[in-house]
């Protein structure tokens, strides 16, 4: 899947290989005492590269498994199944998907994530300083002065003030939230950063300008971006490369260009013909429903 | 525009300096809006105070007595400027006919009371001595403790001890009863919810399970049963200690089910989520991150269970279950109102169900202000 | 689509509900915050206003003072909200007595209101059908039999498939699309003549967003109401609105019809609005603007 018109990473490995991520949940039978009756395939066989520098869309609607996909990665739970190779700053290669937990934590700095909810991703009972500084504190990186210091750097960096640390979160709007947010992901400047839907919940006037932010640090720090979207639209322009995926399977990944200016999966088709043009002679396809169930028919 | 200062709808803090007052100074902020809660406290701290001095501030011990005064009326001190603070001394006749005894006010005579007098002498705390009181009847340097007509602030009771003196070394007792428990139901209520809340699965189907057992056994069966089981012959002590582990048994499955119920809400948030994602270690979300989203409800569990512990230990002892003379409660005081005559004819015997009803409400009103304090959406 | 063919015959010449100077402010222990300033805006029979803003730019609270739903520590200070209903006839809502019974007739009635999280209009503890018969019964005198009727062929209407069988359901029961379809009938079985959707479609995903758009138009020209739609998304608006009023920190900025609005923005406001959108922000990144295929 090498995009013609930017191949960053070239030849040399890339960052993450996903291979055949599988992910099954139990279903119970309601009552006590609990009894199995089957599985929930959430996560369906994915497999994805990502090389370093550039930016993957992982677009699909609620319940398609792209927050169980990134939560496998990020080991929030083990995958049933499958390969996670990441290649560590030394040039190591580990297979995530099977680490245990212990030797885990100390190269869970490399890889972080933003957010959805600005609300309820920031403890309410911290400052925005240690918030920001916990990172250091967990990996025992800084303290004191330094520690200081560089929570200060990381705050202005994302484009709030220094003296901010000492407030606590409910002095934030949503897009300042989503930015204390970054600076608590990029503090450890990891190499990859999972962005699990960071702008669905802000309008778009902020969405814009934390997309803006996201850019500017990729930049800055070479950073690597999974991004989590359930709105096709928003990627536009800020990724690389989209997955679109479906009931736990990737229908279709190309370049985003690509992907809007010839889609080939119908479900790519039915999602872009839902997302509202600002122009009213391009009209809304009201019908998505049934082009939805046309598609279920077919088997597609 | 930036998102520079968005005018948030519910204003967050109330200073200067917006945003920088920590949780919990909003937490005491919201409080102090609360009047009848604020008020409540203020009582309950005195309550408290008079406890803890007894000996100090009850103007006789709880074992005095005057037999010539058995059921005293209450004298409510009148001032004058002549005799300072002073009732007039009763004086007793029976009708030769009924045998009914009635007290009647002497106003000849007055014993004249006073502040920071001399009286029996006590060792405060059983450590030091003293022979101040508070408040009590004014006498002749040179007369004996037990000298002169007595002072009945709230009545006597049938072997004339004085109830005002015995209420307040009553409160010793019933009063810290209530806070023992809730040590030992915060000891178990934490632990064991915090178990079945954290590790979830197989443990906490078992620990919920054992808490509805506890919830669906009948209260006052089960302390007729371990009250049964208490040795008349046990010193005070042991019994006191004895009777607040059975309270604590019965209520810590309320405070563990909410310590459970906050773990696994909390435990959701993607805020502990992204601490794990750090790399935090177990002990450090529990603590950093999940113990102080809820320390606040904990207190208001805690404060809300205080009257049940309370109002336990009084029906444990006037039941006769609980404590017996000659130690001193609310609940034991209560068992000279066995009989409505005596209620009907010597009425001031119900002070302890006043200062009950009083201290109940003080820790529900209390309860309530923190629970607004901590949960400003409801 | 011809939407403009049906209202125009019958076209009043004075718009359906015309706001005044309107003033709401919230008093709060840190001071007072100005959420609305001299608002005036006006809903034209049969057609649908768009209010777009950013978060926290007054959109919402202007809103809820069109039913006088504004609470404690909020108050509306001045302002008049003329309701020129067929039904109750001319009505000033910002001068109402807070428990007349005109109130509660223009709420639900006449004016109809749904929300961006579904749940606040749904009571959990009883079933949807039970939820919209009481919504006919408290503002129709029809039998239960009847409004049960009316229910089920709403519900038919907002396309929920098998109504007899969600009738009895309850609305955690139901997707997040499902409970809107359902506010949406609850909304509009009383016919009113003004529906405000606050932002009914910002926690949906694109696809059921389409659906719950198409839906409000078909009904809105079934019904002849007009609609206050409440959005920070233009690509919403341009699909659904026919006039905009743009807000910013409680004041509107610029009013006019959607086209002329997009073609030629004028306040700096509006301009950001239609910057942030994603379409024009990789058009403006270089990126070919690119054809929207659905072949």
């Amino acid at each position: 899947m090498d995009s013609p018109e930017e191949p960053p990473g070239g030849a040399e490995t890339p960052l993450l290989q996903v291979r055949g991520l599988t992910k099954e949940f139990p279903i119970y039978a309601p009552g006590w005492p609990r009894r199995q009756v089957g599985v929930q395939r959430a996560v369906d066989d994915v497999s994805f590269d990502l090389s370093t520098g550039e930016t993957l869309g992982l677009v699909g609607e609620s319940g398609c498994g792209k927050s169980t996909t990134v939560r496998c990665l990020l080991r929030a739970f083990a995958p049933t199944a499958g390969e996670v190779r990441f290649a560590l700053p030394d040039q190591r290669v580990v297979d995530l998907a099977r680490l245990p937990e212990r030797e885990l934590k100390p190269l869970r700095r490399h890889i972080q994530m933003v957010f959805q909810d600005p609300f309820s991703s920031l403890n309410p009972r911290m400052t925005v300083g240690e918030i920001v500084g916990e990172p250091l504190v967990i990996h025992r990186l800084a303290r004191g002065r330094e520690l200081e210091d560089r929570v200060a750097q990381v705050l202005e960096r994302v484009g709030l003030k220094p003296e901010h640390r000492l407030r606590y979160p409910h002095a934030f709007s949503g897009g300042q939230r989503q930015r204390i947010g970054i600076a608590r992901a990029i503090i450890l400047r990891p190499s990859l950063l999972v962005c699990d839907e960071a702008t669905s919940a802000l309008d778009v006037a902020m969405q814009a300008q934390v997309l803006d932010l996201l850019k500017e640090l990729q930049r800055d720090f070479g950073l690597t971006y999974l991004f989590v979207a359930h709105n096709l639209d928003v990627v536009r322009g800020f990724c690389d490369r989209v997955a679109v995926m479906r009931r736990g399977r990737i229908v279709e990944e190309a370049p985003t260009a690509e992907i809007f200016a010839a889609p080939r999966h119908p479900y790519t088709r039915i999602l872009l013909s839902a997302v509202p043009s600002p122009d009213p002679d391009v009209p809304l396809n009201f019908r998505v429903g049934e082009d939805l169930a046309r598609l279920d028919a077919t088997g597609g | 525009m930036p998102e520079t200062t968005v005018p948030a709808l519910p204003a967050a803090s109330p200073t200067p300096e917006p945003g920088t007052l920590s949780p919990w100074a909003l937490f005491w902020w919201r409080f102090t809006r609360h009047r009848l809660a604020v008020g409540s406290l203020y009582l309950l701290v005195v309550l408290y105070v008079l406890a803890a001095g007894a000996e100090f501030f009850a103007p006789y011990s709880s074992g005095w007595r005057d037999l010539s005064y058995a059921q005293c009326p209450p004298q409510l001190p009148r001032f004058s400027w002549r005799e300072g603070w002073h009732v007039p001394v009763m004086r007793l006749t029976v009708d030769p006919l009924t045998f009914k005894k009635t007290y009647y006010e002497d106003e000849r005579e007055v014993i004249r009371l006073g502040f920071f007098v001399r009286g029996q002498p006590y060792r405060l705390w059983g450590l030091i001595a003293g022979e101040r009181h508070f408040f009590g009847v004014k006498r002749g340097a040179d007369a004996a403790a037990n000298g002169g007509p007595p002072f009945y602030f709230l009545g006597a009771d049938k072997y004339g001890r004085d109830i005002f003196s015995r209420l307040i070394h009553g409160s010793r007792i019933s009063l810290s009863v209530g806070l023992v428990a809730i040590a030992v139901t915060f000891v178990l209520g934490i632990t064991i919810g915090g178990v079945s809340g954290y590790f979830g699965g197989p443990v906490d189907t078992a620990i919920q399970r054992v808490i509805e057992i506890v919830n669906a056994f009948p209260q006052i069966p089960l302390w007729l049963a371990f009250g049964a089981v208490l040795p008349a012959d046990w010193p005070p002590v042991s019994t006191y200690f004895a009777i607040t582990l059975v309270l604590s048994l019965l209520g810590w499955t309320g405070l563990a089910r909410v310590v459970r119920g906050k773990i696994l809400t909390l435990r959701e948030e993607d805020y502990a989520m992204a601490a794990r994602l750090l790399g935090a270690s177990h002990a450090r979300i529990l603590f950093r991150h999940l113990l102080p989203g809820f320390t606040s409800h904990i207190i208001v569990v805690l404060t809300m269970s205080v009257p049940a512990m309370i109002l336990g230990e009084t029906s444990l002892s006037f039941l006769g279950l609980g404590l017996r003379p000659p130690v001193v409660s609310w609940g034991v005081m209560l068992q000279d109102c066995l009989s409505i005559q005596t209620v009907a004819s010597y009425p001031w015997l119900l002070m302890p169900v006043v200062l009950i009803v009083v201290t109940v409400l003080a820790f529900n009103f209390l309860g309530d202000g923190l629970r607004d304090a901590a949960d400003p959406q409801g | 689509m011809p939407p403009d063919l049906s209202p125009a015959p019958v076209r009043p010449p004075a718009a359906l509900l015309e706001v005044r100077n309107l003033r709401v402010s919230f008093f709060t222990p840190e001071g007072v915050v100005g959420a609305v300033q001299n608002a005036s805006f006006a809903i034209e029979r049969g057609r649908t206003l768009a209010l777009v803003g950013e978060s926290g730019s007054g959109k919402s609270v202007t809103a809820y003072s069109l039913l006088r739903l504004i609470q404690p520590p909020g108050r509306i200070l001045s302002g008049q909200v003329l309701l020129r209903s067929q039904r109750v006839g001319e009505v000033d809502l910002g001068h109402l007595d807070e428990r007349s019974g005109l109130l509660f007739t223009v709420r639900g009635g006449v004016i109809s209101m749904i929300f961006q999280e579904p749940m606040v209009a749904l009571s959990p503890v009883h079933t949807i059908g039970s939820q919209i018969d009481e919504a006919i019964l408290v503002h129709q005198e029809v039998s239960r039999a009847a409004a049960r009727r009316r229910t089920l062929e709403m519900l038919h209407k907002v396309g929920v498939a098998d109504p007899e069988h969600r009738y009895r359901q309850y609305p955690h029961e139901l997707s997040g699309g499902l409970r809107q379809r359902v506010v949406i009938a609850m909304a509009l079985v009383c016919r009113p003549e003004l529906l405000i959707a606050d932002e009914p479609t910002t926690a949906l995903d694109l696809t059921t967003q389409a659906q719950i758009l198409g839906l409000i138009k078909e009904l809105q020209r079934e019904i002849g109401c007009s609609v206050l739609l409440i959005t920070h998304d233009f690509g919403v608006v341009a699909q659904m609105a026919d006039d905009v009023a743009v807000m910013h920190r409680g004041e509107i900025v610029e009013r006019g019809s959607v086209r002329a609005v997009l073609r030629n923005p004028q306040h700096p406001c509006t301009r950001l609005l239609l910057d942030a959108l994603p379409a024009r922000r990789a058009a403006a990144a270089g990126r070919r603007p690119d054809g929207r295929a659905l072949s």
